[in-house]
């Protein structure tokens, strides 16, 4: 019985579709107003060109579905969106444009302003001053003035002076083999000052010597989710447990040879600094290398080595503070552990990234790193106990070859991290 | 069990909405060649239409509502596509405020091909220019000019270290757009001497912010140095005359702007929109986005309408917006989400052909412009262009009829107006040209059966002959030799005839079978408007040993013997 009210219902369905689509009125669009003269025939102005009703409905779905869409784009054009933008950067902008203001949001639900001025006593020399803050007592405060041309044009200053507060940074103890539940968290309070000479014998090598500053006080984290830092661990465990006073020396060395900024094809990258820093009970010598280079394998597919090692001494009797001990994990080193995961006096670092165009705007980048730290690298190297991490994403483009965003996920054993970044390099290359 | 009757019910709905295609019946009136769209109407609002706002919509908007258009999937199952809405009986264009049948129709000569839409010379080479607006910001700059006849030109440069990349394709891509029949500004090559330039009062300029500063003589010299100084320190430029009446703002590539009375057809169900994919394919002109066209509200012969003209060609040929074009200029568009997501799941592995061409040297004149990796078939534009996405085999047809009608010599005629330096550049030019159009043809007519051009031919005592031209044998793409023509003769949708077969030659006729079938048709014909007088030939055609092609219907009215002549009466192509 309900079979045969369902060939019957079916049925009605086809008589009833059979009798729309032949119904001459509802169908309008196909029709003419001539009584069977091709449209062809008949003047354009004279014809009806609509979609029959059949064809709107069928329309209906995704029109609905897109209604949102191109409802934002409406509202976009009725606020004026752009207009607005340029008006208010043309607002904080100096008639010569040489002086910005730029307003600065956070996705953390902080905010502040960057000032900027170019050309400040000649052409080049450039002053920028910067204050953000956002939760948890969060805040960046800096100022910062370089010039490219000191002297002559191979001459350059960069003077720096900042103060930070980053409530809740990270410490999971020393050693290669620090455990995750041994996670703290700490407030780090810095104020440097930092001033650099800085001599360019050509325009891909710079050399620099730089004296700094600091003043850090360490305090207890802000993230109530986690264990302090003096809950796990003991000031005699942890040198700098409450922070400290220092000096810095840096003598370094860049070189730059790649072909372009955000997106290099070929050329290499070279970073060596040697550190000295110094005060009554801290003190270390640190020595950075860190090499990358860029191989273009076949019709732009680029393969991307990186090599990083640091080696921290003790100067003396005087111990490396933590917060200044190299480590893995976070946006630059071991993308797929968190910040600082793991610290100790040396680093080795390696890893490998492919770089597909996608279109002349996007990028696929896909890696493999893997990394570790030792008490002392040159005396206890090993290859065992090395911590990996790969994945992959996207890098987008700009047409002037600049890097608009970087949208990541790194994996490792511990974490899936998803890390994007806008307008800014993914640390790693 | 509800829902999936109705979703059931719904789908039939739409097969019976859009598969049914029934017999047309043609009567015997005149060709419509003029649109008639050029009657008064009210001045439309001015409008802009934002960049974002046009590319969101064609990036993502509309890909994704076709997605979800469920007739349309069907249609193209069924290779039932909806073709162009403005099309007569001989599937032409007529006439009208967008389109002008030009040397598509009938062929123009040397000088007139080389002139353009330009009525006069060109701003006055005597005198000073005033400058009365300028668009200093941006990669490349230009000034609107005044000149001592009172005339007003927009003029544009050629960037720096690439002498005639963007003013000769500016030239040449208009004059070939115009003589096909688009509206086109006039644009003249022009030489700037910077001495003659004067800044004019009051004149202000938007910056970067979109704000109207008011402009110096420094301003200026900043513009000019972004652009190309020939040795004796003038600019190469071309002059772009203003346009006559009130401009009102972009057209779109798609639906009908509610404010102009004429617009009746939505423009990407436009053919000469649809088909203007051929064209600018050929040309190497990827940014065919509304932002490149203006409605101007004009007055001709007593009447004010809306006139639409497409402008803006110097990033068409070898040219980019911010230097020379690359091998990867019509590879994809900007948003080929499908190519990347193939690229991405073969980790690159696979090379496509303009890769391997990146980085080739070329002339900083020309830039990278080839006809090898051209792919009439499969040219991708920067934004995809509504109108082109709609265009069916049919109105590729048209377009490249239209690109085909230009012989070696008319390219020469009209790229020698780019006042190439160096001969070498001109020819390179010229050959690409040659070569991307041959390409066109050959991929095109490949598509469609390239029967064109029918007419009855009187030499056939009473008997009613239909000439026509194999478009694929006139230009060489198939040998009339190895060509067969099979045809029926059909009235009111039935077949009278069996296969009759003409070889080597472009043209049908009756047999003595057909004249007696005929004789039976019109046995009851009463239809006293003359329809049951109107016979039709289906033409199908053979190359080789490859089977026959998609048909060509030809209808013609047979009139009583001796009283009047027969006529073709209309075309249908099978798409």
């Amino acid at each position: 019985m309900k079979r045969r009210q369902n060939l019957f219902t079916f049925f009605c369905y086809i008589l009833i579709c059979t009798f729309l689509s032949n119904f001459q009125g509802l169908s309008y669009g196909q029709e003419n107003d001539e009584k069977d003269v091709p449209r062809e025939q008949q003047p354009v102005q004279d014809r009806k060109v609509g979609d029959s009703l059949v064809e709107n409905l069928a329309e209906l779905p995704g029109k609905l579905i897109t209604a949102p869409f191109y409802f934002t784009i409406e509202l976009l054009k009725l606020l004026h969106v752009q207009k607005i933008y340029l008006r208010t950067t043309d607002l904080l902008t100096s008639e010569d444009g040489t002086r910005t203001l730029r307003p600065i949001f956070s996705p953390g639900g902080g905010g502040g302003a960057t000032f900027r001025q170019r050309n400040l006593l000649h052409p080049g020399m450039t002053f920028r001053a910067h204050a953000s803050f956002a939760n948890k007592t969060r805040r960046l405060v800096y100022g910062d003035l370089r010039d490219p041309g000191l002297f002559t044009k191979k001459w350059g200053l960069h003077l720096r002076g900042f103060n930070w507060r980053k409530p809740t940074e990270r410490f999971y103890g020393i050693g290669n083999d620090a455990k995750e539940e041994d996670r703290t968290d700490y407030l780090d309070d810095e104020t440097s000052f930092e001033g650099t000479i800085l001599f360019s014998p050509s325009k891909e090598t710079s050399f620099g010597l730089g004296f700094a500053y600091s003043d850090v006080a360490i305090e207890d984290g802000r993230d109530n989710g986690q264990p302090n830092l003096d809950s796990l661990f003991t000031p005699l465990e942890v040198p700098g447990f409450f922070g400290e006073k220092m000096w810095t020396v840096t003598l370094k060395f860049y070189s730059d040879s790649r072909n372009e900024a955000g997106h290099p094809r070929r050329g290499a990258e070279q970073y060596v600094a040697m550190q000295l820093s110094k005060d009554r009970d801290l003190g270390y010598f640190k020595f950075i290398v860190d090499l990358r280079r860029y191989f273009n394998l076949f019709y732009r597919r680029v393969l991307a080595v990186r090599v990083r090692t640091e080696i921290t001494d003790d100067l003396g009797n005087r111990e490396v503070p933590f917060y200044r001990l190299p480590g893995l994990g976070g946006e630059d080193l071991l993308k797929g552990y968190q910040s600082y995961r793991f610290q100790d006096d040396d680093l080795a670092y390696v890893s490998a990234e492919y770089r597909v165009p996608l279109s002349p705007m996007v990028n696929l980048t896909l890696f493999v790193e893997e990394g570790r730290v030792f008490q002392n690298m040159l005396d206890d190297f090993t290859f065992s106990d090395w911590h990996y991490s790969y994945g992959g994403g996207l890098r987008f483009r700009a047409s002037n070859g600049g890097l608009i965003t970087s949208f990541i996920i790194a994996k490792s054993d511990e974490d899936t991290r998803i890390l994007f970044g806008l307008n800014t390099e993914i640390r790693g290359f | 069990m509800q829902c999936s009757r109705i979703l059931l019910a719904f789908s039939l709905l739409i097969v019976m909405a859009t598969g049914c295609s029934s017999h047309k019946e043609y009567v015997r009136r005149p060709l419509i060649t003029e649109e008639e769209d050029n009657k008064t109407v009210p001045k439309p609002k001015e409008r802009d239409i934002e960049l974002y706002e046009d590319g969101l919509e064609n990036v993502a908007g509309r890909p994704v509502r076709d997605f979800f258009n469920l007739a349309a999937h069907y249609r193209k199952l069924t290779n039932n596509y909806k073709q162009a809405k403005n099309v007569n009986a001989m599937q032409e264009v007529p006439n009208s405020t967008w389109f002008t049948n030009r040397h598509g129709m009938t062929r123009m000569t040397i000088e007139e091909l080389q002139q353009g839409p330009n009525r006069g010379t060109g701003p006055a080479t005597e005198g000073i220019w005033t400058v009365v607006g300028a668009k200093v910001e941006g990669v490349s700059p230009g000034f609107t000019i005044k000149d001592i006849r009172g005339d007003v030109y927009f003029l544009k440069f050629d960037l720096k270290g690439y002498p005639q990349l963007n003013t000769a394709p500016e030239v040449i891509t208009t004059k070939f757009v115009y003589a096909l029949g688009y509206n086109t500004p006039e644009n003249y090559l022009s030489v700037l001497d910077p001495k003659r330039l004067q800044l004019g009062e009051g004149v202000t300029y938007k910056n970067k912010y979109l704000r109207d500063v008011p402009m110096k003589e420094e301003d200026i010299q900043l513009a000019l140095e972004k652009a190309h100084q020939t040795p004796e320190g003038t600019y190469r430029v071309v002059a772009s005359k203003r346009l006559s009446g009130t401009p009102v703002g972009p057209f779109k590539y798609s639906g009908t702007r509610g404010d102009d009375g004429n617009d009746h057809v939505p423009h990407s169900h436009r053919r000469e929109m649809r088909g203007y994919k051929i064209v600018a394919a050929w040309l190497n002109n990827v940014d065919s986005k509304a932002n490149n066209t203006l409605d101007m509200y004009v007055e001709e012969d007593g009447k004010r309408f809306v006139k639409h003209y497409i402008l803006d060609f110097a990033t068409s040929l070898g040219a980019g917006g911010n230097g020379p074009a690359s091998a990867a200029r019509g590879a994809h568009g900007a948003a080929d989400f499908g190519n990347m997501i193939f690229r991405a799941l073969t980790l690159g592995l696979y090379v496509e052909p303009y890769e391997k061409k990146l980085g080739s040297k070329f002339s900083p004149s020309v830039g990278y412009f080839d006809s090898e990796l051209y792919n009439p078939g499969n040219f991708a534009f920067i934004i995809p262009n509504p109108a082109f996405v709609r265009a069916t085999e049919l109105d590729a047809f048209w377009g490249a009829k239209l690109v085909m009608s230009f012989t070696d010599e008319d390219i020469r005629a009209i790229v020698e107006t780019g006042e190439y330096t160096n001969k070498s550049d001109e020819d390179h030019v010229v050959q690409t040209l040659i070569g991307r159009r041959d390409k066109t043809g050959r991929y095109w007519f490949k598509k469609i059966n390239p029967l064109d051009n029918f007419r009855l031919d009187p030499a056939t005592n009473s008997k009613v002959a239909i000439a026509f031209d194999d478009l694929a044998v006139k230009y060489g793409f198939a040998i009339a030799e190895q060509t067969t023509y099979r045809y029926t003769l059909r009235h009111h949708g039935k077949v009278l005839s069996d296969y009759a077969y003409s070889r080597d030659q472009s043209q049908v006729s009756f047999n003595v079978k057909m004249s007696h079938a005929i004789a039976r048709a019109l046995t009851n014909a009463n239809d006293p408007s003359g329809r049951d007088r109107i016979f039709s030939f289906r033409i199908e055609t053979q190359r080789g040993q490859s089977g026959y092609k998609k048909y060509v219907d030809v209808y013609f009215y047979l009139p009583i013997p001796g009283s009047e002549t027969p006529e073709l009466v209309a075309l249908e192509r099978q798409n």
